[in-house]
């Protein structure tokens, strides 16, 4: 590069930062000051897709209330931090959002061992925080935390339910992925489904991050069980799908609310199609439920609507509480108010809190029928 | 089952084996560890996607320019990158560290430019494989192991038989006597990275048919392309592709027995066996 053209180049940088600055500087401030609440996500990494459809969701949210007039008059801003889906990331960024934002609301965070480390942060300074992640640990871990998302056992009865009682199928396999979610969705179904009287003929495992199932799949196929379930996420699902029709494995597959994201059907392809999983409402039929799929299918159309609906419905609730507290931002009136919360009928179905802060929701089957993810029909 | 294992280890094999290959060959003439290798991987499956997926190119006239794209980028990264970093006289370490850092930024890259979700390339159509002394493979899968054997033998005539091939080894060998009877260090090192990339290419295009494709996916590649390499001798480029199957039939075989879950640490496992018992694996020579 000769020294012209490098001189050049920093003049215009020079310039480009400078103008950045003089824009930030000139934006005027709020006239009151908006009510700030924390997002903590995974907005790169291995989880980003389900950080990208939990901030369309959010914003389209933000959006509606500041519309309608915020909280008394003052807007809410949202503040997002990247965790990476990495626990130490997550633990930075809410030390990061409690001392320097100084805000009291955290929502996110997606993965259950990020949520984990940030639990007991935000417990010590009285945070709300309203995750998302499915772990059952979370249910113990603090007075503040709370979870907008259905128990792990929820879908495992009703999938155990469907595979003794409608399939009548007493023997199966089980393919896992070996963390929090996979492992408690495993666990929480080879509990459910022996009490039924069935058995597990062999389970399998992988870890986060593997693409190659084969030799797991194929010491499934050797013992020849009807049914396998998946407690696993979207792309594995895929991939699992699409290896398993490679092996000319011909069980039914079925899964976790894991299955569902357009990844499954972009991957597999027609091996995607007849799998059977629980999913916590996404009853399309309900008010509010369709709705906000439509608009949220606009702005996002890849993402996990699923998702997006979770962190949708968790911001709308804590502002409608923000409004009946004295003092919007009093974590101790909102936090008492939470366990209140019964039957809110919002994008993601029905919501109730229990004593421990963890949310009852409808869940419901789906399957894969022509390449679309549809109520299942018996 | 067993057939179905040795397939399903061939696969796993192979596909190291072709990221191995060009990491290997990088090694063995520049003296360095590039693992931004990985996301060269990753680039040019992205790249084929664009061509292919995108651009709506024809297929095979995507593959082509893909494999010459590859080959250029590595030009490039040695050209802006490595190159001035050895001209200030930087240590190996200095180069490994760029390497990864190479590493995160074209990972960031490709997640900027393609965002996070898993991208198809859909060219082959998801189908039940072909039987195969009671074992099941498909025919991408047979491509991919055909051509990691090609790439073993025509890398091995390359840096036995031909001119290039031979001032890369004496570069290799001696970079000071080298440079005395004429041969340029800093062109065969170009060499080596045109080449090298170029296999990575190849590799890009075939994983990325088979696994599909995630911005960090070169990372897992260059890990398990790593392992191959120190398991069949680094500075080899044959000992690379054999260490590579080696590594896929114990880590397949292995959770025959063992819960799959330890899948990972199989491999960590000889990687820590060879680099105590045999650190200049199974081809290298010894210091």
């Amino acid at each position: 590069m000769s020294k012209t053209l490098q001189t050049i180049i920093w003049i215009v940088i020079i310039v480009v930062i400078i103008g950045v600055i003089w824009y930030i500087a000139s934006r005027k401030p709020a006239e009151e000051e908006a009510i700030k609440i924390g997002a903590i996500l995974p907005l790169t990494g291995k989880a980003a897709s389900y950080g990208e459809s939990a901030k369309v969701a959010l914003d389209l949210a933000l959006e509606e209330i500041n519309k309608q007039g915020g909280i008394n008059g003052r807007n809410i801003e949202l503040i997002y931090e990247d965790s990476q889906g990495q626990p130490q990331m997550g633990v930075s960024a809410a030390n990061k959002l409690i001392t320097l934002d100084k805000i009291n609301i955290i929502l996110g965070p997606v993965m259950s061992s990020v949520t984990l480390a940030v639990a007991p942060i935000v417990e010590g300074n009285k945070v709300i925080l309203m995750t998302i992640s499915s772990a059952p640990d979370i249910t113990y871990a603090g007075d503040y935390v709370f979870r907008n998302r259905e128990k792990t056992t929820q879908q495992s009865e009703k999938m155990a339910d469907f595979i003794f009682k409608i399939l009548e199928i007493k023997e199966i396999a089980t393919l896992y992925m070996n963390d929090d979610t996979g492992k408690a969705h495993h666990s929480t179904l080879v509990e459910n489904f022996e009490k039924l009287g069935g058995e597990v003929l062999i389970s399998e495992t992988y870890n986060p991050g593997a693409v190659d199932f084969r030799t797991q799949l194929t010491k499934i196929k050797a013992v020849n069980p009807e049914v396998i379930h998946l407690a696993s996420k979207p792309k594995d699902v895929g991939m699992i799908l699409k290896q398993a029709k490679e092996l000319a494995i011909e069980a039914q597959f079925v899964g976790t609310s894991g299955s569902e994201g357009e990844e499954v059907i972009e991957l597999a392809g027609e091996a995607a199609e007849g799998l059977v999983y629980s999913v916590p409402s996404g009853d399309i039929t309900k008010p509010g439920v369709a709705e906000f799929y439509e608009k949220y299918q606009e702005k996002h159309e890849k993402g996990y609507v699923e998702v997006g609906a979770l962190f949708y419905d968790s911001l709308k609730i804590i502002t409608m509480l923000m409004k009946e507290c004295e003092n919007p931002i009093d974590t101790n009136c909102l936090k008492e108010k939470l366990y209140q919360i019964k039957d809110y009928q919002g994008a993601s179905g029905k919501t109730s809190f229990d004593e421990y802060g963890d949310a009852t929701k409808t869940v419901i089957l789906k399957t894969i029928k022509n390449g679309q993810f549809v109520p299942y029909e018996e | 089952m067993f057939s179905q294992l040795f397939i399903n280890g061939l696969i796993a094999g192979a596909i190291y084996a072709l990221v191995a290959s060009g990491f290997s060959l990088i090694y063995s003439t520049c003296k360095f560890i590039h693992f931004a290798h990985g996301a060269v991987v990753a680039v040019t499956a992205y790249i084929l996607y664009l061509f292919f997926s995108l651009l709506g190119l024809n297929f095979w006239l995507a593959v082509i320019l893909t494999i010459i794209f590859a080959g250029f980028f590595g030009w490039l990264i040695n050209k802006i990158l490595y190159k001035k970093l050895r001209k200030r006289k930087a240590s190996n370490v200095i180069l490994l560290i760029a390497s990864v850092g190479l590493l995160i930024l074209l990972e960031s890259l490709i997640l900027l430019f393609f965002g996070a979700d898993v991208k198809t390339i859909g060219f082959i159509k998801i189908a039940k494989g072909l039987e195969f002394l009671g074992a099941i493979i498909t025919p991408l899968q047979i491509v991919i192991i055909i051509s990691s054997f090609v790439l073993l033998f025509l890398l091995f005539f390359f840096t036995k038989k031909s001119k290039i091939g031979k001032a890369m080894r004496a570069v290799a060998d001696n970079r000071d006597v080298a440079e005395i009877v004429g041969i340029s260090a800093e062109k065969m090192f170009s060499w080596s990275f045109i080449i090298g990339s170029a296999i990575a290419g190849i590799a890009g295009i075939l994983v990325g048919l088979e696994q599909n494709l995630e911005p960090t996916m070169g990372t897992n590649l260059i890990i398990k392309g790593f392992t191959g390499a120190i398991i069949g001798g680094i500075g080899s480029v044959p000992g690379a592709i054999l260490g590579s199957f080696l590594l896929g039939f114990s880590e397949n075989f292995g959770i025959w027995f063992l819960p799959s879950g330890y899948k990972d640490a199989i491999a960590f496992i000889i990687l820590f066996v060879f680099l105590l018992a045999r650190p200049q694996g199974i081809l290298g020579r010894k210091k």
